[in-house]
């Protein structure tokens, strides 16, 4: 009953933010599942959807620079968002270490910038393997020159798209933001496709029928209409390796690991390693392909 | 006649048209305007005020004049302080309040503190007599060292001082056993080291001086060495690190104005005659050769006598070391006075480990074993120093099953390690308790915030969930960063031992803040005794989704 009611991790949320072309000191941050409608909206090319904020004279249109991505649920992701918009009061950011200490200080993109550094430091995000991605080099540059020198970032991985090649001025922003949008399309279509691609061949592998558990060896059966025949399973997510396994187990298994290396049993281990072939498998990833695969087959 | 009337008129009509044009009627008109006459009339009237305004403040001011001059005159039967007399009232307006609230408060401090204590000796002793006496004592110390203070370089003091001590009693070995039963009636969960340091209060350190024993052991002397050789009483040492009864009540107040006085001063002369080496020593008798009535009551004898209870194997004199460590296991058990300590709560999730290990547990060194179906790991994971064996790779560690339980697969149990040395140290420990106990409310409110507890008004209900926080927890080691880490930890074992709640959070769903802790108080009750910023701390760190719809 709770499995049904529960959303599965969804396939993309991220929180973004956004730069003005025209107006180099604005900045808007938001969240958002489909980042590409969603710039469309602050643009105005799409006229249905809310973008109070970003339709004030003179601002539009605007960029995306950069995009936090990895939530696990929408609340995370909004949690993120509002932390991140909140730097100054924000219960995720020791108040020893907040760079923006009043509701109206903290502009500039260096602020922004740390301040989600700040957040992507904290112990309950960095449980989330977030990753953070540029649509511009000089962003990715302010990120990396870390003004105000905040360390210990843990697991946060970086990318970025490739650089637009003009440089955004007011005559030619039209065809700026027409480019930021073709850069975030991109991204997100290739994210699509991976993401889409592991799930179906995880997919063809539940057509099998029954399968055994690689640690408790009980079978499970996704093709059976018995809900007990279909737990949270999880895949090596390498492509070379045919590990499969009760999340549970796996769960398990890597908090076994993880206790006897630190000492301490958490309640949610961070990686750990495939026990046939070996390699590091992050869990945020088996609980996010286990869930969108028992949302789609399990009910 | 027409044609005169004709001209009367057209010279009429002339007239009419030239008096419109005229400017004279103009001014005429100007002239009549009301308001113009008005303002005059006002203004005219404006003045008038104004000089009655004027005779009125000349009139009083004729008046005062007047009245000065009479002053003047009767100047001469005035009171010659009276000018004097009006500043230094206002002055003493100014000073006085101050003055009587310091007076006040000191007062009543001074009066408190004494009758808290004389209270608690009468009840303790029943020597009224004796009690005052070492009540006055205590404050004419108190009145002398402040009055040390205030005059330095009077040599006066010292034998002031040293008359004062010579009335002074002292308990003798019986009566000191009567006020220690007593005390431990009074306070069951004292530590010995708190009886031993009020003991140290009264009788002073073996090893330091001893100006109460001394005075009465001393042979006499000359006036006039006495005066240069008796040395202050050691009062920073003794008041720094000793409690005195009063503070074993909680009680503050003495304590303050007494380390106002103890600042030792480089001028006083007293100071520089002390350390003479040569002299002192003989002045005192060794303390082997001290006639046994009159030495000091020895205190362990006494301790033990009394801490212990009756029991069946020991000695008569009931002589036990008080290091040993099953002393404190006793006196927590006979506290007949606390209603809270009877009160036991065995939290649910620890049953089964509570009842089997003292059936099974063979050594304290030796982990225990168990075998345990794989259906059951989930429920027994809750619990601290529990290690899983996997059964593949240790195939020899597998013990011969039962005849009865061969049709299960090898595979579906595995190898449980129990540490009993964690599971026997969860015990609350006492000392904790008492401390608790002679908290006042606001020291308990601060301490539960410190734990991470949730506060609340009545300080029973703070004792109570103390309580209940101590059968969980090991609350008296380490500090705050470790207590709360103990709740983390106690936190997570309790998510462990439920496969749903766990399975909601390492796949990420959210979950309902007031879901999570009903949950968790179902699994123990303690948890609602814990402090909601605690649990929220807890989540994040942990990695759990709240929402708080």
């Amino acid at each position: 009953m709770d499995q049904q009611s529960s959303k599965p991790v969804p396939v993309f949320y991220c929180c973004y933010l956004l730069q003005s072309i025209c107006k180099r000191q604005s900045f808007y941050i938001g969240s958002t599942p489909n980042p590409v409608r969603r710039l469309r909206q602050h643009n105005g090319i799409l006229t249905r959807g809310g973008a109070y904020r970003t339709r004030r004279e003179g601002t539009r249109p605007w960029e995306v620079i950069m995009v936090v991505y990895g939530f696990p649920s929408k609340i995370t992701a909004l949690q993120f968002e509002h932390a991140w918009q909140h730097g100054y009061k924000t219960h995720y950011i020791a108040d020893d270490e907040r760079i923006v200490r009043n509701k109206n200080g903290g502009r500039t993109i260096h602020h922004k910038l740390g301040t989600a550094r700040l957040l992507a430091k904290n112990i309950y995000f960095q449980r989330m393997d977030l990753v953070v991605h540029f649509f511009n080099a000089d962003v990715e540059s302010i990120w990396i020159q870390n003004k105000y020198n905040i360390n210990d970032m843990g697991l946060i991985t970086v990318e970025n798209s490739p650089s637009p090649t003009i440089a955004p001025t007011v005559e030619n922003a039209v065809d700026y933001s027409e480019s930021n949008l073709k850069l975030v399309e991109q991204f997100l279509n290739g994210f699509f496709d991976r993401d889409m691609g592991v799930c179906q061949i995880y997919r063809e592998r539940l057509t099998f029928g029954e399968i055994p558990c690689g640690i408790c060896q009980t079978t499970f059966d996704y093709t059976s209409d018995n809900p007990q025949l279909k737990p949270f399973i999880a895949f090596c997510v390498h492509e070379d390796c045919s590990f499969v396994a009760h999340l549970g187990c796996l769960h398990r298994y890597f908090l076994d690991e993880e206790q006897l290396q630190d000492g301490i049993r958490n309640l949610i281990p961070r990686y750990g390693k495939c026990p046939d072939c070996s390699q590091i498998v992050k869990w945020t990833h088996l609980v996010k392909y286990s869930s969108m695969l028992k949302s789609s087959h399990g009910t | 006649m027409d044609f005169h009337r004709a001209n009367r008129n057209l010279q009429l009509v002339e007239s009419g048209v030239s008096d419109g044009r005229n400017p004279e009627s103009f001014s005429l008109d100007e002239t009549q305007v009301p308001v113009s006459s008005g303002f005059s009339s006002d203004s005219d009237k404006d003045q008038q005020e104004q000089i009655f305004i004027n005779t009125q403040v000349q009139g009083r001011l004729d008046e005062a004049e007047e009245a000065d001059k009479v002053r003047a005159n009767l100047g001469q039967f005035r009171y010659d302080s009276q000018d004097s007399a009006i500043s230094p009232k206002h002055k003493s307006a100014i000073q006085r309040p101050s003055a009587r609230t310091t007076k006040r408060s000191s007062s009543s401090q001074r009066r408190k503190a004494p009758t808290k204590a004389q209270s608690l000796l009468k009840q303790l002793s029943g020597k009224h007599a004796k009690v005052q006496d070492m009540i006055k004592y205590q404050q004419k110390l108190d009145s002398l060292a402040g009055s040390q203070q205030r005059a330095k370089s009077k040599g006066k003091t010292t034998k002031t001082k040293k008359q004062q001590e010579k009335r002074y009693d002292t308990y003798n070995a019986n009566e000191w056993q009567h006020i220690y039963n007593l005390l431990l009636e009074k306070f069951p969960h004292t530590r010995p080291s708190e009886v031993e340091d009020v003991y140290q209060y009264l009788y002073g350190d073996e090893s330091e001086d001893q100006p109460l024993w001394n005075e009465s052991q001393r042979p006499i002397e000359p006036e006039s060495q006495d005066l240069g050789f008796l040395p202050p009483p050691p009062a920073d040492k003794q008041r720094v690190s000793v409690l005195s009864l009063s503070q074993v009540m909680d009680d503050k107040h003495s304590r303050e104005p007494d380390e106002d006085i103890i600042v030792p001063d480089s001028t006083d002369e007293e100071y520089i005659v002390i350390p003479i080496p040569s002299s002192p020593q003989p002045l005192r008798p060794p303390l082997a050769t001290k006639p046994p009535l009159l030495t000091k009551p020895p205190l362990k004898k006494v301790e033990s006598d009394a801490g212990t209870p009756k029991t069946a194997h020991s000695p008569s004199d009931g002589v036990i070391d008080l290091t040993n460590g099953s002393f404190k296991v006793v006196k927590s058990l006979i506290s007949p006075l606390k209603e809270e300590t009877a009160q036991v709560q065995v939290p649910a999730t620890r049953m089964p480990t509570l009842g089997t290990t003292p059936n099974l547990a063979p050594t304290k060194e030796q982990p225990l074993r168990y075998r345990l179906h794989r259906s059951q790991l989930e429920s027994f994971s809750a619990v601290e120093g529990l290690i899983v064996c996997s059964p593949g790779p240790s195939q020899d560690d597998v013990p011969v099953p039962d005849t009865e339980s061969e049709d299960s697969a090898a595979e579906d149990h595995c190898m449980v390690e129990l540490q009993p040395s964690i599971l026997a140290s969860r015990t609350p420990s006492p000392s904790v308790q008492s401390d608790w106990n002679s908290q006042s409310a606001q020291q308990l409110r601060q301490s539960m915030k410190s734990l991470g507890l949730k506060t609340s008004r009545s300080k029973r209900q703070m004792l109570h969930s103390l309580q209940q926080a101590s059968q969980v927890l090991e609350i008296d080691t380490g500090g705050q960063e470790n207590q709360r880490q103990e709740i983390h930890d106690y936190l997570t074992s309790l998510v462990q031992s439920s496969p749903v709640l766990l399975e909601k959070v390492y796949t990420f769903q959210p979950i309902a803040s007031k879901e999570l802790l009903t949950k968790l108080t179902e699994a123990n009750p303690f948890v609602d005794v814990i402090d909601e910023y605690t649990i929220r701390e807890w989540a994040d760190y942990q990695g759990i989704c709240l929402t708080t719809s």
